[in-house]
């Protein structure tokens, strides 16, 4: 397993006070936050800094962390250089608050769920009813499972008693039904998956949030389907039938002689199916043959002796 | 893995949820909900009768408004308003 240097995610002295913490946190959310850093490594690098924030902000936790730590730390500055843990890494470790699968809809690390995963004590027989937590997670899909339904599996992380007794983090694989035509944002509930409940009252639900892999379709409320329409020079100036593939199957579109590169063509009825169904936008892109295919030179220097002496792409009226 | 049960969730659009559900579903109580609708912050639609329901973008807005008064010690409005911006980029967005 895996130690993580929750000081140093923070980019912390280990004598760092709660006010320092907190700014530190404040500022690497900002850096990394999901709804503003659209980096594919952001995400990850967010629920780090939730993790370490989340042991760090809390005395407790911080205490029985640093213990480890420091342990850690001076053991691999006299024999180790790799940051595995030494098996007996939980030796005098001392932790008798509530167990926590992490912030909802973040799996924390394994390090994390080793130290604050499991309750000290077990569970005793009258412990007060208390329903169990709702838990939440993001589930990726193509939008071809939106169109076309499909089966996904997900990894939830809930509360749940282990076998002695104990409340701990459990990690459980499930499959979901995608139904046709859901849309980015919409969540699927999922009653009795969450957390377990104290003193025999009920499980939690578990709440899977739809998020498409690739961004733009099906962000907004509607239907739409959003794909680019790749066309020759040759197609886009004078005009085509093309054909392309919509949720429904392949359709003919008509491209009208003249058609600017980045143009938008919608195909009516052609989206997401539904009530209304949604349109199929589809972005002209112009893509231009290499010159160095057999004969494409030749027929850009005759293009450029002919249409160059009244064309100027870089004027303003675009003709000379 | 293959024989694992396929479970079918609820889309939480055709069945909304009550404020109740919508409270466990954020970790708060109701009242925190309460003070939020009261000052407009947070909208819903009406079911029968008086009753208030949730859809899918108010349980997204309600997580990002609790995440922001949380990690920042923000004030109700201050969270709803970066909300706002956040709602109205992610819109321009899906626009492009």
């Amino acid at each position: 397993m895996r130690f993580e240097d929750y000081y140093q995610v923070l980019q912390l002295d280990a004598a760092a006070d709660a006010a320092a913490i907190k700014q530190a946190y404040r500022r690497l959310v900002r850096l990394h936050h999901p709804d503003l850093n659209t980096a594919p490594e952001a995400h990850a690098a967010m629920t780090q800094v939730n993790e370490a924030y989340e042991v760090l902000s809390d005395p407790k936790r911080r205490a029985a962390y640093d213990s480890v730590r420091r342990r850690e730390l001076a053991q691999r500055g006299a024999t180790k250089a790799s940051a595995d843990l030494a098996s007996d890494w939980k030796q005098g470790f001392d932790f008798d608050g509530e167990p926590t699968p992490g912030r909802t809809g973040e799996a924390f690390s394994e390090f994390f769920t080793h130290m604050f995963g499991r309750a000290a004590k077990p569970e005793p027989a009258d412990a007060k009813p208390a329903r169990g937590s709702d838990e939440h997670v993001k589930l990726l899909i193509d939008a071809a499972d939106a169109i076309d339904g499909a089966v996904r599996a997900v990894t939830v992380r809930t509360l749940a008693p282990d076998e002695k007794g104990h409340r701990a983090v459990t990690l459980r694989q499930i499959q979901v039904q995608i139904p046709k035509g859901i849309r980015a944002g919409q969540h699927l509930r999922l009653p009795g998956q969450g957390s377990a409940g104290r003193g025999g009252a009920a499980t939690g639900d578990l709440y899977v949030e739809i998020q498409f892999k690739q961004a733009g379709i099906g962000q907004t409320p509607s239907r739409d389907v959003h794909e680019c329409l790749p066309l020759a020079p040759w197609e886009a100036a004078l005009g085509a039938e093309v054909t392309t593939t919509t949720p429904a199957g392949q359709v003919s579109v008509t491209v009208p002689p003249d058609t600017p590169h980045g143009k938008r063509l919608r195909l009516r009825g052609q989206g997401l199916s539904g009530e209304p169904a949604g349109d199929m936008v589809l972005e002209v892109e112009v893509v231009l043959p290499p010159s160095t295919l057999p004969g494409a030179r030749v027929a850009y220097q005759a293009m450029a002796e002919i249409v160059g002496k009244t064309f100027e792409p870089r004027g303003s009226g675009r003709e000379r | 893995m293959a024989d694992d049960p396929v479970l079918v969730g609820l889309v939480i659009d055709e069945h909304s949820l009550s404020l109740e559900e919508l409270a466990c579903a954020c970790g708060v109580d109701a009242d925190w909900l309460h003070q939020r609708l009261e000052a407009g912050l947070l909208a819903c639609s009406q079911g029968e009768g008086a009753e208030r329901r949730f859809s899918s973008p108010q349980l997204n807005r309600a997580r990002r408004i609790l995440a922001i008064e949380r990690d920042f010690d923000a004030n109700q409005e201050l969270a709803a308003f970066v909300v706002d911006l956040i709602e109205e980029l992610q819109k321009l967005r899906s626009q492009r």
